[in-house]
């Protein structure tokens, strides 16, 4: 059985993940690496929450069987 | 200092050397003159793809796709063998998988050593295309040898992720990119109990994850042995973890390359500015 903090968690750490080797891919320098990929974290986090709240909420509303 | 980028006619030669390389690992290399390294690359590849082959019982073939035009066969699509793609369509002619003859690949005892030989065949024939890419640039703009070609560091991402930036002093880059795509690994490999890098029971997946390179193959020795009794709650989110690790290595391999392009264009540059 899957829990909802468990999954937060392991998007928190993909969404760093993927946001230092994007930041590390297009940047050169440390300090740009480091900035870039909080940014890039934060608004890969954000929008998976965001489309997975939409598609919780219509679950529980209007695709309820 | 402006990015450098390579002139249009080297360009174009690096696009022929990595068209040739995929035909046929080591074709590139051979070309530019480079005889040992090209009986180096094709001799590997060839080994590991016909060895994978015999070993396996030739049920790689399971898990490819033929097409062509109504019953004629034509092509052989077989993800990673097709990056050997001449020889990977060579062995799909001239084997016949042992499970289509009627055995259960259960019972082929070296079937995953099989399918790991193979799949780093055409895995290595991708890196060896680099490898031969690099040459061109080694060849037109020569540098002393101290100089990490392009070619070099991308292969050694392949043998260590991160090892390619560590060769082009890159330290931070190094630990980074190294440090993402092992934990990534390790941590999808643990949620998996261990167990999930298995071609049979997922082929898909299995090809991103045969990118990670050596420290992922030696891991899909121990891995694909294991199996277990129960879904995992994680195990999605653990294939998905190894298999974009092995994606973003790819991400690390290219980089390596481009970055010791650009040192190496640099250096040639400025060579030749202390000269005039």
């Amino acid at each position: 059985m899957t829990t909802f903090p468990i999954q937060l968690l392991l998007l928190l750490v993909f969404s760093a993940g993927l946001a230092l080797v994007v930041s590390a891919y297009r940047e050169e320098s440390s300090e740009k690496i480091i900035r870039g990929s909080l940014r890039r974290g934060v608004m890969f986090a954000l929008a998976v929450l965001v489309i997975g709240g939409i598609a919780a909420a219509f679950g529980w509303t209007i695709l309820l069987p | 200092m402006a990015a450098l980028t390579p002139s249009l006619k080297m360009r174009e030669e690096k696009t022929r050397m990595v068209t040739w390389s995929l035909l046929l690992p080591g074709a590139g290399h051979l070309i530019l003159g480079r005889r040992w390294e090209a009986l180096g690359w094709f001799a590997l590849c060839q080994f590991l793809l016909f060895g994978g082959f015999v070993l396996a019982g030739a049920t790689q073939l399971d898990y490819g796709r033929w097409i062509g035009f109504g019953s004629m066969k034509l092509l052989c699509l077989m993800a990673p063998e097709c990056g050997n793609f001449l020889a990977s369509q060579l062995a799909a002619v001239l084997f016949q998988s042992a499970e289509n003859g009627g055995h259960s690949p259960e019972l082929i005892p070296w079937r995953h050593l099989g399918h790991c030989m193979s799949g780093a065949a055409g895995v290595l024939a991708f890196f060896s295309a680099a490898h031969a890419s690099g040459l061109v640039l080694v060849q037109q703009e020569p540098l002393p040898p101290r100089h990490v070609t392009p070619g070099k560091a991308a292969v050694a991402t392949l043998l260590l992720p991160g090892l390619g930036h560590f060769l082009l002093g890159r330290k931070f880059k190094a630990v980074l990119f190294g440090g993402v795509v092992m934990s990534f690994f390790v941590l999808g490999l643990a949620l998996g109990e261990f167990a999930d890098f298995n071609r049979q029971r997922h082929p898909y997946y299995w090809i991103g994850q045969m990118f990670v390179g050596v420290p992922g193959w030696l891991g899909n020795l121990v891995a694909s042995a294991r199996s277990f009794a129960q879904v995992l709650p994680y195990q999605d989110a653990g294939l998905m973890l190894t298999t974009v690790a092995g994606l973003f290595n790819i991400v690390v391999g290219l980089d390596a390359y481009a970055r010791s392009e650009q040192d190496w264009l640099e250096a040639k540059e400025l060579k030749e500015q202390s000269a005039a």
